[in-house]
């Protein structure tokens, strides 16, 4: 609608960009880049970006002696979407290829953010990846079928609950506590199943697997920072899932 | 090789179900199992060539990790997109899982070694992908010009 020609509105625009890209799944490295470019395709002299993930620090310096800075904090954990992420990214590349004009660019990105996501194909990814990984790890087929159905249960718990929960901590606990009740209540009257491979299949779901691979690879390629916080986090979150599938143990057996 | 068949399913299998936890395009849920198949194989392969756990989840992330790049490359998507549904068999789950049974139970000795287990896997999971990433990045990215 109203061209983004206004230094202060484009940098503005350019930190949405950055926080949804953060928030979908990209990593410290790929949101600095894409604000970085952006802003030298918009004209500045120079841009200097600093992102951790929480929080986003921007000057972007237009002439010598005219200079913006913006700063954003990031407090969505955000759910990974590579779709939207794939989209925000083709965006920023197109404009910076000249592609999509600066007075579509706000249209543009609106358009790539727009939420169109079937939840049929989570539940759908949830059943089956819990399915897979309970076989994966050496379990039976019924294992898998009940590892799957506790796959459909996290991800109503993910949907509903993992944006509205104040603490991820707490939320990890009182997940982890739930499913494992379940699984070794089942495992217990049930002959035959084996509770170590359910619950293994379930915790592929849990568990930050990504998030920390991730984290280890920021500092292995320097950004200590970024790294640093991921990496405890992820071992918070490891130590609330263990906490919870502990106290759902002590209760059962 | 009943068991080996099955693993290298059931990974492709999770590779899909992850596809479509992570919202990836349809067209790319195919390339993620393949990526997952082919990244599970390899890493028993290296097992079976060196019995040395760190080295053949390291040749495995590595693989991954190349395949991650030169499919992003070509379809034009950030390579994360690629990478995290092919690497998911990867993730050690299993570990994980003994370690905390291991406190649970106190049974130390038995969450000591899976404990250091699932930290090799990462270590070498991480290591591939940085290392790998590194490389790409020198041969391959333009840096973003930051003087004008």
């Amino acid at each position: 609608m109203t061209a983004v020609k206004d230094p202060h509105r484009f940098l503005n625009l350019a930190l949405d960009m950055g926080e949804e890209l953060m928030s979908c799944g990209a990593e410290v490295n790929r949101v600095e880049d894409t604000i970085a470019r952006m802003g030298m395709a918009f004209g500045a002299v120079n841009m200097n970006v600093f992102v951790i993930t929480t929080s986003i620090v921007v000057t972007m310096q237009l002439s010598d002696d005219e200079s913006l800075t913006l700063t954003r904090r990031i407090t969505n954990p955000g759910t990974i979407d590579f779709r939207k992420l794939s989209r925000i990214n083709n965006v920023s590349r197109q404009y910076c290829q000249g592609e999509i004009a600066a007075e579509d660019l706000e249209d543009e990105f609106k358009k790539a953010i727009d939420p169109t996501t079937k939840p049929i194909r989570m539940y759908l990814g949830s059943a089956l990846a819990a399915f897979a990984f309970a076989i994966f790890f050496g379990g039976r087929v019924w294992d898998g079928l009940v590892a799957a159905a506790f796959g459909l249960l996290i991800c109503a718990f993910q949907r509903e609950f993992s944006g509205k929960a104040p603490n991820l901590i707490i939320y990890n606990i009182v997940t982890s506590f739930i499913v494992g009740l379940g699984v070794c209540f089942l495992a217990k009257f049930i002959p035959g199943l084996n509770l170590d491979k359910i619950l293994i299949g379930d915790i592929m779901l849990l568990v930050p697997g990504v998030a920390m691979t991730n984290a280890i690879k920021d500092i292995l390629v320097g950004d200590t920072v970024s790294g640093t916080m991921r990496l405890v986090e992820t071992i918070m979150w490891a130590g609330a899932l263990a906490g919870g599938f502990m106290a759902a143990f002590w209760i059962v057996w | 090789m009943k068991l080996i068949i099955i693993q290298i399913l059931t990974g492709a299998l999770g590779s899909v179900g992850f596809s479509l936890l992570f919202r990836l395009k349809t067209a790319h849920i195919p390339l993620a199992a393949i990526g997952g198949a082919l990244t599970w194989s390899i890493y028993l392969l290296g097992l079976h060539l060196t019995d040395n756990i760190f080295g053949a989840s390291l040749i495995a992330a590595v693989f991954c990790a190349l395949y991650a790049e030169i499919l992003a490359k070509i379809h034009k998507t950030p390579a994360t997109v690629m990478l995290v549904p092919s690497m998911i068999p990867l993730i050690p789950g299993g570990p994980l899982y003994y370690t905390m049974s291991g406190i649970v139970s106190r049974d130390l000795e038995t969450a000591w070694y899976y404990g250091r287990l699932t930290i090799q896997y990462a270590l070498a999971i991480a290591l591939g992908i940085a290392l790998v990433w590194t490389i790409w990045a020198a041969l391959f990215q333009r840096k973003p010009s930051t003087k004008g």
